[in-house]
Parts: C-alpha cells; sequence; structure tokens
C-alpha cells in the first residue's frame, strides 16, 4: 500500500466560519441555539447568555463579555469579533512542509432591539498559498440580513445566510457540508421563517442564487430548505428531518436528511449524526441521474472543564452505483484556555475507495474572539 | 470486502436506485459538472473567487480552456501541441494525469497533487483520463 500524506491546505482557505459546536447543545443545557447567539442558525455572534456560559462553563474561566468587560456596546448594538490562525505540517509523496497561515478574521454587527435587527458578518478571507491577493480584495462579508423575531419565538430574516440545515458543525470541511452546498462563502440570498416551540422548531428557507459571482462560489442555485427538530427524553434527545431543493443551470438536486444529537449525562458524552441521501439530474442530458450519500457520525467528550475529546467519521458517495465513497476519520481536542481563547488540535485521515491510498491532515488552530 | 460495507446503503436505496445500465459520459460537459465542480472549485481554491494560482474553473468553457489550452469549440487535433494541462489524445502525457494520480507515467511520485485533501476516487479518474484519451473534446 502506497501512503502520500497530503493534507487540506486550500480547503482551510476561506474565511472558516466561527459557528457554534453543537456538542455544546443539549449537554451544556440550552436546548436551542439562540440561547446563547443570536443568529437562530448559531455561531456568530454571542449574546449575554453565550458570554457568561463562555466563561463560567465552557472555558477554565475568565470574563466572556465583549473586551472582557473593558466595555460594554449599548444594547441596541452588539460587537463580536473572531479571530482564527492555523499552524500545520504538511507531506506529500514524502515531502515535509510547514505551514502557518491566518484562517478567519470575521467582525460581527448587529444593530436594532428586541424585534428588528440588522445583522452582519464581515472580515478578510484567508489564505497560505502566495501570491496573496490585495487586501481589499480579500473583504468579504459571509452574512448580512435583516431579522424580524417576536418573544413567542417565531421570526422571519432576509438577506444573506446559509438556510438552517444539518448538525451546523462549525468545520466547513465536513463531509456533509462542504459537499452539499454549505462550504465557505457558498451563502445564498434568501428569506427565512422560523419557529422555536417548547420541545420543537421548525425553519424553512426559500433562496436564490448570489447576485455577483465575486461575492462568493459554489453552485449557484435557487430552491427551498426545510428543517424540523424535535427534543425527545427529558432535553437529552433531539431528532430533526430535513429536506432541501435546490435548481440551477448545470443540475437539479432533491436532499432528504435525519440528524440526531443525544446527551448522556452520566457519561458526559454526546453522540451526533447526520445522514442525506441526494438525487442529482444533470441539465441537457448531460449525464445519467445520480444518487448521493452523505453521513456524518461523532462522540466528544468533556473530559474536564474547558478540554472537550472527539471523534468523528465522515463519508461522501457522489455516486451510489459507483465504489467512488470518500470517508474520514477524525479525531478533535479542544482546549478552551479562558474565555475569548482555544486552541483546536485537528487529526484527520481521509481516503477514497478501498482507501489503499489515505492522506492525512493534521491541524492546530488559534482561536480568540471578542 | 468493500460491496459487504456498501450492502446496508444498497439496501436502503434498492427500491429507488435506477439500474445501473446508463454509463457515466467521458464528455467534457459530465466531467465538469460531476466532477470538477465538487472536488476543485470551493472559496478557496479554484472558485472564480480565489483563482489559486490563476485557475479558475468554476464555468465550464474558461475551465476548458485553462486546462486544455484550447477554445471551447474549436477543433482539437491528435498533432496539436501540448498546451496546459491536457495533452489531448494522451492521458499519459497529461500533467492533469499526473495531479490526480499522484504520480506520473512512470509512477514516480508527482509533487503538486490535486486535491490536496481526498484523492479523487479511482472510477473518476479514469473517466478523465478516457476523455482526454478520446480526444478532450468541449462537448
Amino acid at each position: 500500500m502506497r501512503l502520500s500524506i497530503a493534507i487540506v491546505v486550500c480547503l482551510l482557505l476561506g474565511s472558516g466560519a466561527a459557528e457554534a459546536y453543537p456538542q455544546f447543545q443539549l449537554s451544556l443545557g440550552p436546548d436551542r441555539c439562540t440561547a446563547c447567539h443570536f443568529s437562530p442558525a448559531g455561531g456568530g455572534l454571542i449574546n449575554d447568555y453565550g458570554r457568561d456560559e463562555a466563561g463560567g462553563t465552557i472555558s477554565r474561566g475568565g470574563d466572556g463579555r465583549f473586551l472582557h468587560g473593558i466595555w460594554e456596546p449599548p444594547t441596541w448594538f452588539r460587537l463580536g469579533l473572531d479571530l482564527r490562525g492555523a499552524t500545520a505540517l504538511k507531506y506529500q509523496n514524502q515531502e515535509r512542509e510547514y505551514l502557518v497561515f491566518p484562517m478567519q478574521t470575521d467582525l460581527y454587527i448587529r444593530a436594532g432591539g428586541e424585534s428588528f435587527s440588522l445583522n452582519m458578518t464581515a472580515g478578510m478571507r484567508g489564505g497560505a498559498r502566495d501570491p496573496q491577493p490585495p487586501l481589499v480584495e480579500r473583504l468579504v462579508s459571509r452574512e448580512h440580513y435583516v431579522m424580524y423575531e417576536r418573544e413567542s419565538g417565531s421570526y422571519v430574516r432576509a438577506g444573506r445566510f446559509f438556510p438552517i440545515f444539518g448538525i451546523r458543525s462549525q468545520d466547513h470541511t465536513a463531509y456533509v457540508r462542504r459537499y452539499l452546498g454549505f462550504h465557505t462563502l457558498e451563502e445564498p440570498y434568501g428569506v427565512a421563517a422560523g419557529l422555536f416551540g417548547g420541545e420543537s422548531e421548525v425553519h424553512v428557507s426559500v433562496f436564490v442564487p448570489r447576485p455577483i459571482e465575486f461575492l462568493g462560489s459554489g453552485v449557484k442555485a435557487k430552491g427551498i430548505a426545510a428543517y424540523y427538530e424535535r427534543r425527545l427524553f427529558d432535553g437529552n434527545t433531539a431528532v430533526a428531518l430535513q429536506s432541501r431543493l435546490a435548481s440551477s443551470s448545470t443540475d437539479s438536486r432533491i436532499l432528504g436528511g435525519v440528524v440526531g444529537k443525544r446527551w448522556f449525562p452520566d457519561a458526559g458524552v454526546m453522540l451526533l449524526g447526520e445522514l442525506d441521501l441526494q438525487r442529482q439530474a444533470f441539465a441537457d442530458s448531460t449525464g445519467p441521474t445520480r444518487y448521493q450519500l452523505a453521513a456524518y457520525a461523532g462522540a466528544s467528550k468533556f473530559l474536564a472543564r474547558g478540554v472537550m475529546a472527539g471523534v468523528a467519521v465522515h463519508r461522501f458517495a457522489p455516486d451510489l452505483r459507483l465504489r467512488s465513497a470518500r470517508d474520514a476519520f477524525e479525531l478533535n481536542l479542544q482546549y478552551f484556555v479562558r474565555a475569548h481563547v482555544e486552541l483546536h488540535l485537528l487529526t484527520r485521515i481521509s481516503g477514497s475507495g478501498d482507501f489503499d491510498d489515505p492522506g492525512l491532515l493534521s491541524l492546530l488552530q488559534v482561536h480568540y474572539y471578542l | 470486502m468493500h460491496t459487504l460495507k456498501q450492502l446496508p446503503v444498497y439496501l436502503v436505496l434498492a427500491g429507488c436506485l435506477p439500474a445501473a445500465d446508463e454509463p457515466r459520459p467521458a464528455r467534457w460537459g459530465y466531467i465538469h459538472a460531476a466532477i470538477i465542480v465538487p472536488s476543485c472549485t470551493t472559496a478557496g481554491c479554484h472558485s472564480a473567487l480565489t483563482s489559486i494560482a490563476g485557475i479558475n474553473l468554476s464555468g465550464d468553457a474558461g475551465a476548458y480552456t485553462v486546462l486544455t489550452g484550447h477554445i471551447c469549440g474549436e477543433p482539437v487535433r491528435p498533432q496539436d501541441p501540448p498546451r496546459n494541462y491536457v495533452t489531448p489524445f494522451a492521458a499519459d502525457a497529461s500533467t492533469l494525469m499526473y495531479q490526480l494520480r499522484g504520480a506520473d507515467a512512470e509512477g514516480r511520485p508527482y509533487r503538486d497533487i490535486m486535491p490536496p485533501d481526498t484523492r479523487l476516487p479511482a472510477v473518476e479518474v479514469e473517466l478523465v483520463g478516457q476523455w482526454i484519451d478520446e480526444g478532450a473534446a468541449c462537448d
């Protein structure tokens, strides 16, 4: 068996979204993303409760407030900042290379009251490869939308954002994100509405392609996505059904999937899973319709306060009739040193087909947020 | 062994999958939509946004020109000199195949492997090779 060890480089170049860790849902008490985040999808700007949790339960301590509590912005104007860098060791055909590169610089702004708000995420794309484009060409806004929320738990928003879908891993290279249209800067424009109930939540999004090519990447599709999640067994389990219909100039896709989350409080173990099946039909009889499968299964355990270890398996089969599956096995070790600071070591072995030519990714991320 | 691993998936989908009697075409339109776009045009790689190494593979006609050095629609002849990453009618002489296989025609390791994270499945690489051997037309 020939072993060539390669590493994700270009896949990590984008301004990787500092989204919520889905492992925190259920396991730390909150049953929904909006307990800690302003966005109904989770991720991005953290609210007051989330900032308290950042120093109180997630990390080894510290003050999670903006600027460590030195200055508090007014309640109608919320700010946040994510800075993320990475270092990696690369082997490729027996050649070794060390890399240090920026991954993310994102500024979050939320202006408005409890009902109406304007939300924006803007920053610079990272980059590991030379030549680097000028800074002004690296400016990008992944999300910008207006939102109307009601205290009862419903919302409507319009602008640029990902439809609420899947486990919403912070890792944009997870196969259920990378291959299903949720990779870096693939956010479409659209309108979404949702409702949070006591034990369930439902979200529906209608989306259209970005109007300008240089706003992002990925297939420019229009369509609709729906996600329904229900929590069971004293709030320790969540099960979701989801579907997405998308149509572009080159293909049309029909996707159905299921998401499962299970927290075992005695063992301190969190299980996450997602399974999606997609039918892809090519336009103009370009080729035969194919059926795809994307799956994720992971387990995480809080070893101590501020220390989380996890394992995960990824699978993507671009055509179920062929021996073309891609698989990955990964280990994650995350150390939340203090509120605002995180170290994340990700090690992933990936391969395709019979896995006789795997690649290795080992990446250490340093994450600081305000 | 591999078939056994796939068995549950096949059983679940047995009722909805079409018969595998329609071959995948070794045509550029299919290769671009089914292989190049999902594997190569993500935000940090060869998308229009980033165009790493100056290579934008997001559009089919543009990607064809970048890879072959030919304008989509112009005739490609066996006697044409090699241009960019694809040498029509000669997969074993094409840089693109070295990158996808991670080895040159003599089997020596090729450094600039693509994609750099997870290699394409062999069936995908073979289809690209077939397209090149058949003339690498922009069809």
